[in-house]
């Protein structure tokens, strides 16, 4: 697999599922950047350790590029069902691991050899699954602008808006005028809401 | 200075998606105002989207180790499956 490159950073969500689908590495590379993580916290959120975490979102983005690879249509992309897809497959390898970890302390004595089956995870994995998504969509949407802005903007608005350091130091800091710190902060949040309202239709 | 927007138009300005023609004046105005451009900046504090893209840039930074094993350890198993593995 060759290395690839960064550069689709402002693919759209439909676009970005087409690419997978024609085997793009950098659409790879782009999915994997803008889901992996959130996958990865989901799987914490309900209750995995951070290896068996690791492990489900393994299988999960496995899945995902198998069926990619495969010739069938594993959705349908116009009509949004992407994400109630992505959400079965991630559900179904967390359960698993769940049950795997389940077994392994059945086997070693630590738990009673029942309730195995019980499947706690419906509501809760919904739940997780949306406070995750949206906040996917948005570090997706600051990925975007952080893309598509003047770097010293940018690093204005991350200083400032994110770290929450004073706009004098961010100022002293970068070599701009404090009043430029304050309009990064004010223009890429306008900006955010833009592109995530895109993103969002886009989802369907 | 003089020509200062009111707050409730510094707040229209800030929630709009678009920078209509009306709202264009403000803008202009933030740009040499550090006043008006600190108050804006203020009012940016309390919208829940910084709050919540904070929480969602704090837990991706908090998952990066993990996440970049992950990005090695998925890369060598699609490798071995490319290599007939």
């Amino acid at each position: 697999m060759t290395p690839p490159n960064r550069n689709t950073q402002s693919t759209t969500s439909l676009t970005l599922l087409e690419s997978l689908r024609e085997g793009s590495q950098p659409a790879w590379r782009l999915f994997f950047d803008r889901y992996a993580s959130m996958l990865f916290s989901i799987a914490r959120r309900l209750g995995l350790n951070e290896i068996d975490a690791q492990d489900a979102v393994q299988e999960t983005l496995i899945a995902v590029h198998r069926a990619f690879s495969s010739m069938e249509e594993p959705f349908d992309r116009q009509s949004g069902r992407f994400k109630a897809w992505l959400r079965g497959i991630v559900k179904h390898k967390i359960a698993d691991m769940h049950r795997r970890r389940i077994r392994s302390r059945i086997h070693e004595g630590e738990l009673p050899a029942a309730g195995l089956d019980s499947s706690p995870l419906n509501a809760p994995m919904d739940e997780a699954f949306e406070i995750e998504w949206q906040q996917a969509r948005l570090t997706a949407a600051l990925d975007i602008i952080a893309k598509e802005s003047d770097p010293a903007v940018f690093q204005a608005f991350q200083l400032c808006a994110i770290d929450g350091r004073d706009a004098r130091d961010v100022s002293r800091l970068l070599g701009i005028t404090r009043n430029a710190v304050y309009i990064s902060k004010t223009r890429i949040i306008k900006k955010l809401k833009v592109i995530v309202d895109r993103l969002e239709a886009e989802e369907g | 200075m003089a020509g200062c927007p009111p707050e409730d138009r510094l707040r229209d300005y800030l929630a709009a998606v678009e920078t209509t023609p009306a709202l264009e004046p403000i803008e202009y105005h933030l740009e040499t105002c550090t006043r008006c451009a600190a108050a804006a900046a203020d009012m940016v504090e309390s919208d829940p989207m910084l709050a919540r893209l904070r929480i969602a840039q704090r837990a991706r930074d908090s998952a990066k180790k993990a996440i970049q094993r992950l990005e090695h350890q998925i890369s060598t198993t699609l490798n071995d499956t490319d290599d007939g593995g």
